[in-house]
């Protein structure tokens, strides 16, 4: 191989790892957790995450729900969620996180997000 | 012309005798014959067997209930209209035991005469709830108590005025002694005590709970395939779960008017606007008229308006199990009928003698 095809075999590589590294620095800092919603309950009364972390509610049960928080830290609205849909939700900031369920008041989850 | 008319008697007797053998026959059959004609819904007890475990009685959430003399001291409280402005209204003026814990008006009314925005819903049950008022804007019954007394259209006395009124009131010392320790009164006491009596307000079995327990003929056969259709296809069940039938959701279920209902309190979701709770079912037919603005006159009404999928459909809030249902006129009697089975038996309720 010629030296300029081996600059460029090289220079690429090293782009394409560097890419590589980092999406996969990206994915690895948000780690997935996944609430279901069922029976009209949150599968957890509680949870612990990391900032950049994600959070998908899925709604397994057989009626609607609407989970949606006002806490000054971490405001959001999930929208109208029929049976089988998800939807996620990235948590920027730390401290705590009050969800509820609009349409389901009994429905409580605390969410401490820490650094 | 002896012989035509002996002819007729025969046959009017022949005619007779057949009438009255149907008749008796009839009364022999199963419960299909209950489910007029031409309808081919009989319903077997026993496919009904997994649907009546999800309406057994839940007991009341919380641990040991407060004691008999906290209970008298809410009911004395809840029945005082010395808690109002003008002493003439009190929580039973609206919440009145005789129209099972409502006033059987479309909207309340409050001081002055004047009509309020909204029904006034039962305190039957609540005990179990897990929000209050027509928007859920109180999360407890101990918050929710204050909110009419102070309420300018409502009984209009604010919660200052109405602690020094109950101080001066001799013989109410010794109940708040008796319920609290001490004969200070606070409007955190009023509040609680009348929470406590409200948690006594529970409905007792109806013919529907007998049929639970196991008395086949406790209810009709048109009930019957009303308690299947509530599950099934009319859809019923999504939101009127559980011994209670209320699970205590908020949806808009397609009522007409202005009313934007939990919005107001939780703006900027759309599934909120026109929401409002869904009422307990026990002794509903008690109940007249329904709805938060008491606008669906009957039962059968009521019926209708769900059979319609709503008498509005709003796209951004519509509930998703709110929908045309397809039910046959039939469908819609049974229905009716299966709700009347939610009566318990009327009850007197005592006024406690009111302290000087």
């Amino acid at each position: 191989m010629s030296a300029r095809a081996l600059t460029i075999l090289a220079l690429s590589v090293l782009t394409l790892s560097a890419m590589s590294m980092s999406v996969s620095r990206v994915v690895a800092a948000g780690e997935k957790h996944v609430v279901s919603q069922k029976g009209k309950s949150f599968s957890v009364t509680e949870l612990h995450v990391k900032v950049g972390d994600v959070v998908e509610f899925k709604n397994d049960d057989d009626v609607s729900h609407n989970v949606f928080s006002v806490s000054k830290i971490q405001p959001f609205n999930t929208k109208m969620q029929t049976p089988g849909s998800e939807a996620a939700v990235i948590f920027t900031n730390e401290g705590t996180v009050e969800v509820r369920c609009a349409i389901h008041p009994g429905m409580r989850l605390k969410i401490q997000v820490a650094k | 012309m002896a012989r035509l008319m002996k002819l007729a008697w025969f046959v009017s007797l022949g005619i007779g005798i057949l009438a009255l053998s149907r008749a008796a026959m009839g009364e022999g059959l199963t419960y299909a014959s209950s489910v007029g004609s031409g309808h081919s819904s009989v319903v077997q007890d026993a496919e009904l067997e997994p649907l009546k475990v999800k309406y057994r009685r839940a007991p009341l959430p919380g641990g040991v209930g407060p004691s008999a003399a906290r209970i008298e001291l809410g009911r004395t409280l809840f029945f005082d209209p010395r808690l109002s402005r003008a002493s003439s209204i009190s929580c039973a003026s609206c919440h009145n035991p005789g129209f099972s814990w409502g006033d059987g008006l479309p909207r309340g009314v409050g001081f002055g005469s004047k009509s309020l925005g909204r029904r006034t819903p039962t305190v039957l049950n609540v005990g179990w709830g897990e929000a209050f008022f027509w928007d859920g804007r109180a999360e407890t019954l101990e918050q929710q108590a204050l909110g009419p007394i102070a309420a300018p259209g409502e009984m209009n006395l604010p919660h200052d005025e109405m602690v020094k009124r109950l101080q001066g009131i001799a013989g109410y010392r010794p109940m708040f002694a008796a319920a609290f320790g001490d004969s200070n009164v606070t409007k955190e006491k009023v509040a609680q005590a009348i929470a406590d009596f409200e948690r006594t307000i529970v409905s007792t079995d109806a013919p529907f709970d007998r049929w639970l327990q196991g008395d086949k003929n406790a209810i009709s056969g048109s009930a019957k395939h009303g308690f299947a259709l509530f599950n099934g296809k009319a859809d019923c069940a999504k939101c009127h779960s559980g011994w209670r039938f209320t699970d205590d959701s908020f949806h808009d279920i397609g009522t007409l008017g202005d009313d934007e209902g939990r919005a107001k309190i939780l703006p900027g979701l759309d599934s909120m606007n026109h929401a409002f709770k869904t009422p307990t079912l026990r002794d509903v037919a008690r109940r007249a008229p329904y709805m938060h603005d008491g606008s669906e006159a009957t039962l059968e009404q009521v019926v209708e308006l769900y059979d319609k999928g709503g008498r509005i459909r709003r796209p951004n809030s519509i509930a998703t199990e709110i929908h045309p249902l397809s039910l046959t006129p039939q469908d819609r009697a049974d229905l009716v009928a299966f709700l009347l089975t939610l009566n318990s038996p009327s009850q007197a309720v005592p006024v406690p003698p009111l302290p000087r």
